[in-house]
Order: C-alpha cells, then sequence, then structure tokens
C-alpha cells in the first residue's frame, strides 16, 4: 500500500529524497495539468512545473499538514503560474491569449478543431482570476469549496466568479452568432 | 457561425474542452524535472548525489538511481522512436525549436545550481550519440522565441483555413437565412456591403410607429456599426460587472509591438478600466448607489452626440453593526500608490461611522496616527500624505495586529480588521492572526507572497477602481454596495433616431437589457466604490438633414434610465430612474470633462477594433482628448493611456 501524500510530504521535508521522488511522481501531472490549465501554452506550463520542482524542497517546509497536501499544492502552482505570468507581462513577452498553435494542431488531429477554437477564445476571453478557478473546478473537477481553499476564498466568492464565467460565456456566444 | 449543438450550459462545455486540452507532459522533462528537485534535498539525507540524473544519463551507477535512470533513458528512446504528434510546433518553431529533448534543461533553471546541473546534462548529452534529437531550448527565452516567431502564438495554418471555411459558411448561409428571426444590423453584417442594405433595411424597418422620425433623412447603417434604430428596439441595456484587466492585457500587447486583434480589448471594457469621478450618493442619501448622465457632441461625429450613463456605489454603514476598529499598516514608497490608497480609503470609509475607529501605523509597527473616530477622515488621510517604504513590512504587520487586539480588547464588542499596503514587498500572512481578518494589499506591480501559508487576504490594487473595492470590502467584510443591479436605458424614438452603445464589438453587446429588469438574480452586485461607465452615441431624431453639431434634438426627454438593485441586507429590490433631459450637456464641468475622458477612451477602443465610421477621427485626436481630459490624474494611468494611444497609432501606421 502507497504512503499517503502527508506521510511522503512530512518525510520530504525531513530530507526524504525517495519520499519526494515519490510526492512527484504522483503529482508531477496534476501540477503540469493545471498550469497548462492557466497558462494555456505547454511550453510555458513546463517550465512552471519545473520550477516548483526546483522550489518544493524550500517550500515544503512551509508545508503544516493542515490542509490536504493537494489543496497545499494547487496554491504552490496557483502562486507560481501568478508569478509567471506578472513576470511574463513586465517582460513583455506573454501572449496575453491563451492557447497556442500546438494545441490547435493537437485538437485538429483529434477532430476537435472547432472546441479548441472555442476554449481558446473562452479562456483568453477571461481574466487570470477566473482562469484559475475554471481550472480548478472544471478541469480539476474541484468542488467550489476545495476550489475555495485552494484560492484563500471564500466558497462564495468561487460560485460568484463561475457566475461570472458562465455570464461571460454567454456573451460570447451571443456574439460568435452574431459576427 | 455553424455550430450544430450549443449545449445548454458554457460551463458544461467548457468543462468538456478543458479536459481535452492539456497534452501529456514530454515524459523527459517530467523526469529531469523530478530529478532536479531531488539533487536539492539529497546531500542532506545522502539517498541520492545532486547530479542525479546527469551521472544516471551518462551510464554512472545505474544501481543508485534505477528509477530515474530508466524514466530518462526510456523517455529518450520515446522521443526519438516517435514522430512528433504536432507538427504545427515544428513549424512554429521556424528558429529549429521545436523537438524535445530532455537532456538539455538549461534554460529555465532558477538557482545557479540549476544552471551547473543543466551545463552538465548538456555535455554529457553529445556522449549519447547520434540518437539524440539536435538540441533545443526550452527556456522562457525559446517559448518567447517560439511564440515571437508566429505572432499571434495560434493563428495557426489549420486557424487560418478553419476561418477561411468559416467565412464561406457565413457567405453561404446569409442569404438563406429567415429574415424574420434576423435583426436588421445582422443582415447587415452578414451580407457585408452596404449598397443593397439600404433598401432591405427601410423595408424591414416599419418605422410607423415612431412619432415623429421620418425615415427619408436616415443615413443607411454601416454594416456591423451596432446601430439600433429606436423604433424598431428603443431599450438598450448594458453590464455593471467590473471588467478588470482589459487595460493590462492592451499594454501587454502594445509592448510586444503587435497592434491587438479586432475585438481583443473590447471598449466596453477598456472604457470601465478606469474610475471616474462620477458624483456619488450624498451623505445622506438613501440608496447605496447614484445615476448620473451627461451629453457631449460625439468627438468623431458632428451629427450624434453622446450620451454617458453613470453608476457610483458608495458604502453604506448598515445598522446594526458592531462597532470596528481598524488598523492600517502603511509601507509605500510611492506617491502615486499613496494616492491610489488614499481614494480608496476615502471611498470605503464613508462606510465608517463616529463609533468605529481608525489608527495609522508604518512599516516598522511606528505609530502614524493613534486610533481616533473614523469620522475624521480627513485627518486619516492625511496621515497618509508623504511616502515612508521599510525594509519590510513583516513588524508592521505584528504590530498592527498587536494594536487591534489590544484595541479590541479594551473596547468589548467591537471588531477589529488589520489592512496592511504595501508597494515594496507584502510580507507573510499570519500564521494566527487571533480571530482578527487581515488584508495585504500590494499596490501596483508589488509581488504577492505565497497564500499558503498563514490567514487572511491578499489583493493585488492596480487602479483606484481596484483600491476601493478591495478597501470597501476589506472593512466592510464583503458587503456590496447593492446587490443584483441591472440596468436598463429606454430611448425616446421621438427624439432619438438611432443609437448604438460604444461596447464590447458594437454588435449586440448591449442586448443584456431587454427584460432584464423584471427578472430577478439576472443583476450583479456592486461594490461600494465602483463605477460603471457606459456610453451611446446617438442621432437626434431630428439631425440628418443638415444641421451640425449642437443640433438641439427638441424638447423632451432623450431617455430614460432604469437601475434596479437590492441594498446589502435588504432583500426588496428597489428601482430607481433617471430622465435625461435633451440639454443634459450643460452644468456639472466635472462630469463633463470625465465624460469627455471616457468619450476618448471608447474612442480608441472603436478605433482598436478598426472600425471605419469615425470619420477623419483617428489615433492622434483620441490621444488628445485624453490628454486635454485627463483632469487631475494623480495615479497617472490616464497620462498611460495616451501614451498607450501614441504606440497604437505608430503600430498601426497612422499618421500620428
Amino acid at each position: 500500500m502507497d504512503p499517503d501524500d502527508d506521510t511522503l510530504a512530512t518525510a520530504a521535508r525531513e530530507g526524504d529524497a525517495a519520499a519526494l521522488g515519490a510526492l512527484l511522481e504522483r503529482h508531477y501531472d496534476r501540477m503540469f495539468r493545471l498550469g497548462y490549465r492557466i497558462l494555456g501554452n505547454r511550453a510555458d506550463a513546463e517550465d512552471l512545473v519545473q520550477e516548483i520542482c526546483l522550489a518544493l524542497p524550500r517550500r515544503l517546509v512551509g508545508y503544516r499538514a493542515e490542509a490536504r497536501f493537494t489543496t497545499w499544492l494547487h496554491r504552490v502552482v496557483l502562486n507560481a503560474a501568478r508569478d509567471h505570468m506578472r513576470r511574463a507581462a513586465t517582460r513583455a513577452k506573454a501572449s496575453a491569449g491563451w492557447g497556442e498553435a500546438e494545441h490547435l494542431a493537437r485538437a485538429e488531429a483529434e477532430g476537435r478543431a472547432e472546441e479548441a477554437r472555442w476554449l481558446e477564445a473562452a479562456m483568453s476571453a477571461l481574466s487570470p482570476a477566473l482562469r484559475e478557478t475554471v481550472a480548478l473546478v472544471l478541469g480539476e473537477d474541484m468542488t467550489h469549496a476545495e476550489a475555495a481553499a485552494a484560492l484563500g476564498l471564500s466558497e462564495g466568492t468561487v460560485s460568484w466568479r463561475l457566475s461570472e464565467v458562465r455570464r461571460l460565456l454567454r456573451d460570447l456566444a451571443r456574439e460568435e452568432e452574431t459576427a | 457561425m455553424t455550430r450544430p449543438d450549443p449545449p445548454a450550459d458554457p460551463l458544461a462545455r467548457l468543462r468538456a474542452a478543458l479536459a481535452a486540452a492539456p497534452p501529456a507532459p514530454e515524459p523527459g522533462r517530467r523526469a529531469r524535472a523530478i530529478a532536479e528537485a531531488l539533487s536539492g534535498i539529497a546531500p542532506d539525507s545522502g539517498a541520492r548525489p545532486p547530479a542525479a540524473a546527469a551521472e544516471a544519463q551518462s551510464g554512472g551507477d545505474p544501481a543508485r538511481a534505477p528509477a530515474s535512470d530508466r524514466q530518462a533513458s526510456g523517455a529518450q528512446r520515446g522521443e526519438a522512436a516517435l514522430p512528433d504528434p504536432s507538427p504545427s510546433r515544428r513549424a512554429a518553431g521556424s528558429g529549429g525549436a521545436a523537438a524535445p529533448d530532455p537532456a538539455d534543461q538549461a534554460g529555465t533553471a532558477e538557482g545557479a545550481a540549476g544552471r551547473r546541473r543543466g551545463a552538465r546534462a548538456r555535455a554529457v548529452a553529445p556522449g549519447r550519440g547520434g540518437e539524440v534529437p539536435p538540441p533545443v531550448r526550452h527556456g522562457r527565452l525559446a517559448s518567447a522565441r517560439r511564440r515571437l516567431s508566429w505572432p499571434r502564438g495560434r493563428r495557426s495554418p489549420a486557424f487560418l483555413i478553419g476561418a477561411a471555411l468559416a467565412a464561406v459558411v457565413v457567405i453561404c448561409v446569409a442569404p438563406i437565412l429567415p429574415p424574420p428571426e434576423v435583426p436588421a444590423e445582422m443582415r447587415l453584417a452578414l451580407s457585408g456591403g452596404d449598397s443593397t442594405l439600404t433598401p432591405r433595411q427601410k423595408s424591414a424597418l416599419p418605422l410607423a410607429g415612431a412619432p415623429s422620425a421620418p425615415p427619408a433623412p436616415l443615413a443607411p447603417l454601416p454594416p456591423g456599426s451596432g446601430q439600433r434604430q429606436t423604433a424598431e428596439r428603443r431599450v438598450s441595456g448594458f453590464t455593471l460587472a467590473p471588467q478588470d484587466g482589459a487595460l493590462s492585457r492592451l499594454r501587454d500587447t502594445l509592448a510586444r509591438g503587435v497592434f491587438p486583434a479586432p475585438g481583443a480589448v473590447p471598449a466596453e471594457a477598456l472604457v470601465n478600466a478606469f474610475a471616474y469621478d462620477w458624483p456619488a450618493p450624498g451623505p445622506d442619501a438613501e440608496a447605496p448607489l447614484r445615476l448620473s448622465a451627461s451629453m457631449i457632441p460625439t468627438p468623431w461625429n458632428p451629427e450624434t452626440r453622446l450620451l454617458r450613463i453613470g453608476i457610483r456605489g458608495t458604502a453604506v454603514p448598515l445598522p446594526g453593526r458592531p462597532p470596528l476598529v481598524l488598523v492600517l499598516v502603511a509601507d509605500l514608497g510611492s506617491e502615486e500608490d499613496l494616492a491610489l490608497l488614499r481614494a480608496g480609503l476615502d471611498e470605503a470609509m464613508r462606510g465608517l461611522g463616529a463609533q468605529d475607529s481608525v489608527a495609522v501605523l508604518g512599516p516598522s509597527g511606528e505609530t502614524l496616527l493613534p486610533a481616533v473616530s473614523a469620522a475624521e477622515r480627513g485627518r486619516v488621510l492625511a496621515t497618509l500624505a508623504e511616502p515612508r517604504p521599510g525594509p519590510s513590512a513583516q513588524e508592521g504587520l505584528s504590530a498592527g495586529l498587536a494594536l487591534a487586539d489590544r484595541l479590541r480588547a479594551d473596547h468589548p464588542g467591537t471588531e477589529a480588521r488589520v489592512i496592511l499596503a504595501s508597494d515594496v514587498a507584502l510580507p507573510r500572512l499570519p500564521q494566527s492572526a487571533r480571530g482578527i481578518p487581515v488584508s495585504l494589499l500590494g499596490l501596483g506591480d508589488t509581488p504577492l507572497p505565497d497564500a499558503a501559508a498563514g490567514e487572511g487576504v491578499v489583493a493585488l490594487v492596480d487602479s483606484p477602481a481596484a483600491a476601493r473595492r478591495a478597501l470597501a470590502s476589506s472593512l466592510a467584510d464583503g458587503v456590496t454596495a447593492a446587490r443584483d443591479a441591472r440596468v436598463q436605458v429606454e430611448f425616446n424614438p421621438a427624439t432619438v433616431a438611432r443609437y448604438r452603445y460604444l461596447g464590447g464589438d458594437g454588435r449586440g453587446s448591449d442586448s443584456r437589457g431587454s427584460g432584464l429588469l423584471e427578472q430577478a438574480g439576472g443583476g450583479v452586485s456592486v461594490d461600494p466604490g465602483h463605477t460603471v461607465t457606459a456610453l451611446y452615441e446617438i442621432t437626434p431624431a431630428t439631425a440628418g438633414s443638415g444641421r451640425g453639431a449642437g443640433a438641439d434634438a427638441g424638447a423632451g426627454d432623450v431617455a430614460m434610465v432604469r437601475l434596479r438593485y437590492s441594498p446589502a441586507g435588504e432583500s426588496e429590490s428597489r428601482l430607481m430612474s433617471l430622465d435625461v433631459p435633451a440639454a443634459a450637456g450643460s452644468g456639472d464641468a466635472i462630469a463633463l470633462r470625465e465624460t469627455r475622458f471616457a468619450a476618448a477612451v471608447a474612442g480608441f477602443g472603436l478605433l482598436l477594433e478598426g472600425r471605419h465610421d469615425l470619420g477623419a477621427w483617428g489615433f492622434a485626436e483620441a490621444a488628445a482628448l485624453a490628454r486635454a481630459a485627463a483632469g487631475p490624474d494623480p495615479s497617472g494611468r490616464r497620462a498611460d493611456l495616451a501614451a498607450l494611444i501614441d504606440t497604437a497609432a505608430a503600430l498601426s501606421g497612422a499618421p500620428q
């Protein structure tokens, strides 16, 4: 039976490399997925997760096992993604939009190009805060309460943000129909 | 567009699309990243030497790192054997930066150690022989290069083909669309030329219901301009929701040297990226919101006028609320950020009363103002007059919490709040705040701390509107000025022949209005201090026959604005309305100046969309108007806008 996240995280904090390795093996894909859904770009998401992995031994010192490990990890990814976007913005290199050529090509190969294009338009239309919320609730299938814990917000705010997303997407759809 | 089955719930659609979106992470990078993380803690534990993966790849001691070695080399084999599943990625990286190479990580490692390890890994890689694909950079620079080599990042050939196909479909479908279901302006946009449009539009719009709007003098509506005939639809609406991010998105795009794509920066969002000094509800006003309107000549069209509708919320003292103690810790190094904080505080403190108290501390916990009654707003604001940055605000935060705790203990029955504002660096959130809500406000570009540890709220404040919202909601615990607010504008067909909302894309962003007022629950919450601004370009019913600017639209009101909302803490909704007289252009000089500035922003937004219906009015005129109407501009954001307009002008190739 595999040890649970908390056991591994506690061991990793004490300097157990095997535990850290197991923890990262287990959660790397999750971090990458979340990073990708927020940043909308594979290269950026991979850079992001690599940075997180590098910094994780140091960050684990701050992990208190009060929240679930995944909640804590989500926060780490969210903060790293925010930093990433901010840095990118100040260097004036980031594309404000969500998505990339690779994503469309892949989607095209899988016969879902229309949805992929819609997704890029939709995600680009959302503010970073809404994108994060969407990545957690819709991407990671979290409940509003779980997402609220990861975002450090109240549950009501998460629900409100989602209704905001729904409103924006409806507007988008209306514009699309009119276009 | 032809979408076969638009799902009822956009969130469900988004969920499905998001589920399919992320690719599998590159196994090579995955193994490397994990190996590097392990090397970060290995020296202490002795489990694995630092350069684990590099050595493992060079064949040194596989027994000690079986997992990472297997993974790394397996990944390499896999990458070498499989064709790249994403051809366009190769195409996009025309600089030769597409093939994944797990051995090269140097570009992204943050610390020197990471860079060292990366360099070693690269030195080792060639030893693996010819099966290794050419080295590729995955660093930020490389991704930027990839992006730059394809200017928009997501306009692949596939996308262009798709767009072309879609256009063909639209063109084919347009003629067979059943006329009664398609609003006039949509048909105009679909059929795409105005020579055939005018007669059709005239026949489609029976103007018999319009008392004094003869159809003959009406100029043809430009396609896609978003104009509406008042006689056909006299009710319009717009959103009251905060729309953040438009200005920074625009700034980023322009800084990259790219002219934004049409629709990327909706005029509506751009206009509302600024806080305007619309009249606020009076101190003893019953309503937490105030509606105002004014009219100015349209800068780009002498035949029309601009109607500006402004809504401003204010914090209202909640009855029965326990007295509040606010401890404010200010760690601010720039005048602009001080001005932001003062603006936000000025507004937020209107929600406080004489029974509440405010104290101000400096970054190291020094007392700048002992606790005074919140009614002394001027004294509090005067304390925040000069910059006083500290090396770290951590002490200030601890001192603030201690003071709040003491004040709360001295005055039983009160609640305490600590707000720390910094434009240097935010401290970490306290591990325990003793039940006192803590808000950390990062002003300007301040990096936000890791919110993982500690209690409290962290917010980024980069505009006066954000400052007002953040402070007011910190103070009042998320209490809004009004809930479920919805607004509707009804134009008078006797005085207004046509109107258009200067909003998103001019194509129906204002359609939210109809029926919204009647149904509860369709509105949004308006935070204290939030302002909403909407602009309509209206064509007076008597204009168009040679009468120029300032033509009197005749007696009678131009429009009636209705605002329905539920006050905070009440469930019943209230309705407020405002008649806009034809002569709403006189009076309040501040409101007129602000309206002119809003017009400059909106005009700029229209120019960004590549609209050609602004005549000779271009970027230069927009910049000039923005500068002339900027007003005091303490945050410098309006001057920034004028500079952005200049940049956009240069990028668009238009003469300055």
